[in-house]
């Protein structure tokens, strides 16, 4: 997904397109000169970008314009100007959301120095965790991919983005499984490994690789716990877990902890204290049959399910064995 | 349980120096007590394998005392005589030049190079192997080397799983899941397990559990009610793998190793009994 501007583009934004940030810099100190209010309409364009803006910060500020800004850009002007080791901090972010929420949308695709991709890093860290913002994470995904195209630093935007505790996000991702930027594709690799099917070393099978994923979203996305693993905490890493005894049983999970939605039954408990007794790959199996046998026939899985698990476990690898 | 092409060992048969030595004596004494059986086919390997974990812990010394600084990606630097600093913030081994001399050199000239705690973990686990299986075959081995995240060669093979048990060489992390997006590179620490429940992070030096968690509830936002947390798994190399490129030094600890058991501990071998103080 791509963000557009919503109507023509700002004056600020086509002078630093067709003549670069050093020019647009130039051009607004001489328009503030002759008429502030000028400059002030300028910035303060409905259509204005986040890049254009970020490169006249400075001059924001020495003109002490922030208060002649819209709420919007006035934020957005705070926000830049934060030091992030002050105290009171939090307070100010509060009512921040929609800008940071514009300079993503606008900005997410440029490159403007490490202090502007660090802002940027910032932003999308607030929009997921503070304000939960899941809206945002398909601009997230496009910059992640822009700076693996760029060979830009992109970590912690993937914090940002898995952040959000979103199992089926992970779709913006495996969409570039299929992309011929073959930066990109290797990039959605290196974040999907931990799906079975999806190697990272491997190339030119990305349609293959973004049907194994569906496969799994489908079979595992609504039992997913987020365990909280980035590129910050292993070679590679598994954002996101199945909990086998919640896909035994067909009971949703809250992606953030693991635990079970729905109150169980005395059977269904009693059921989960034996596969919780299990071996690690006795559930895991268990787990996926259920899950076959609850698509293909419910009322066949019905009856498999009241059976002892021990006959459940027997039908389980009975069928196994004929794979 | 420690077994050894099929029979199980007791202390005895465990050469006298992994016994001196702390780090190593944790691990031995891990290895005999727990209910999983460790299982090398030589007891050559095994010695690699302890010798390769005292080089892990005196690595993260070495790393600790170097003088390099803590940097995100966006501010990482390096020694440009030996490596090339990528866009992204890594470190490329320039042409023409020895592995093992560009790796040593971080330790040597620390101040000159900055970098993320991640990488600083890659760089302990080379280093431990450069000690540990000597320069030619670390040469030969590592001709592209690339340090940068969690990135590193395949015969490197670093390895997370949650094992049954846990030693000192173990890379570990530190996770904050309430971590203010304002304090990004508080998310979590990368450490390396030092032995008698210290942890080396890049950074923050060597300190105990406690204080790492303490430090890093610290970074979180505001009303935030989970904890900073040690996660269960851990990283290893390729211990058996790494083994078969190890010259004779590779069987016993690396000269520095050595040289800090002699200036941090006094050993006194009585008979059999052997003393560490």
């Amino acid at each position: 997904m791509k963000f557009h501007r919503r109507g023509p583009a700002a004056f600020l934004d086509e002078v630093r397109r067709k003549r670069g940030n050093a020019s647009l810099i130039e051009s607004f100190r001489n328009t503030l000169e002759a008429d502030r209010k000028k400059a002030v309409e300028y910035l303060n364009d409905d259509n204005l970008c986040f890049p254009s803006f970020y490169v006249l910060s400075d001059e924001i500020t020495k003109a002490e314009l922030s208060g002649e800004l819209c709420e919007r850009y006035r934020l957005a002007a705070e926000f830049l100007m934060m030091r992030n080791d002050k105290s009171d901090i939090q307070s100010e972010v509060q009512a921040v959301h929609p800008a940071l929420k514009w300079m993503i949308e606008t900005g997410a695709e440029e490159n403007i120095g490490n202090d502007y991709l660090k802002k940027l890093d910032t932003a999308a860290g607030l929009l997921t965790k503070i304000y939960r913002d899941r809206s945002i994470l398909p601009g997230i995904a496009d910059m992640i991919f822009f700076r693996c195209r760029s060979e830009l630093p992109y970590h912690d935007l993937i914090w940002a983005f898995l952040e959000a505790r979103e199992p089926y996000s992970l779709a913006l991702i495996a969409d570039r499984l299929r992309s011929p930027d073959s930066s990109e594709s290797a990039c959605a690799r290196r974040l999907l490994a931990f799906i079975p099917g999806i190697d990272r070393k491997e190339t030119g099978k990305g349609e293959w690789q973004f049907q194994r994923f569906c496969d799994w979203l489908e079979e595992n996305g609504p039992y997913l716990r987020y365990k909280g693993e980035t590129f910050d905490t292993t070679h590679r890493p598994t954002p996101y877990t199945p909990v086998w005894r919640a896909k035994y049983l067909g009971a949703f999970v809250a992606s953030d902890n693991g635990k079970i939605h729905v109150s169980l039954t005395k059977r269904e408990r009693r059921l989960l204290r034996r596969f919780d007794d299990l071996a690690g790959d006795e559930q895991r199996l268990l787990a996926a049959y259920s899950a076959r046998k609850r698509r293909m026939d419910r009322n066949a899985w019905v009856q498999w399910i009241n059976l002892s698990i021990k006959k459940q476990l027997k039908a389980a690898e009975g069928e196994n064995s004929h794979d | 349980m420690i077994d050894i092409s099929g029979a199980s060992i007791g202390l005895g048969a465990i050469n006298e120096q992994w016994l001196a030595l702390p780090v190593t004596r944790e691990i031995v004494d891990t290895m005999r007590q727990s209910r999983t059986v460790y299982r090398f086919a030589s007891p050559e390997q095994l010695s690699f394998r302890l010798a390769m974990g005292a080089n892990i812990v005196e690595a993260a010394h070495l790393l600790n005392r170097s003088g390099v600084s803590f940097a995100t990606f966006y501010d990482s630097r390096c020694n440009e005589r030996f490596w090339n600093l990528t866009p992204n913030g890594g470190f490329r081994l320039k042409n023409g030049v020895e592995p093992a001399v560009a790796l040593n050199d971080i330790f040597r000239n620390g101040p000159m190079y900055a970098f993320e705690c991640a990488t600083a973990m890659v760089m302990v686990m080379y280093k431990a192997t450069l000690d540990s299986i000597g320069e030619a075959s670390f040469n030969r081995l590592f001709s592209n080397l690339f340090l940068w995240d969690w990135e590193f060669d395949d015969d490197l093979g670093i390895s997370w799983e949650t094992p049954a048990d846990y030693f000192p060489g173990d890379v570990r992390y530190f996770k904050n899941p309430d971590v203010n997006p304002l304090h990004i590179e508080w998310q979590g620490e990368n450490v390396i397990a030092m032995g008698n429940g210290l942890y080396f992070g890049h950074g923050i030096g060597i300190r105990p559990a406690g204080a790492i968690i303490e430090g890093l509830n610290r970074r979180r936002k505001p009303g935030a009610d989970e904890s900073a947390f040690l996660m269960d798994e851990a990283g290893r190399p390729a211990f058996r793998h790494l083994a078969q490129f190890a010259d004779r030094q590779g069987n016993s600890p690396s000269r520095s190793t050595a040289d800090a058991v002699k200036n941090r501990y006094i050993t006194v071998t009585l008979g059999d009994s052997v003393q560490v103080y």
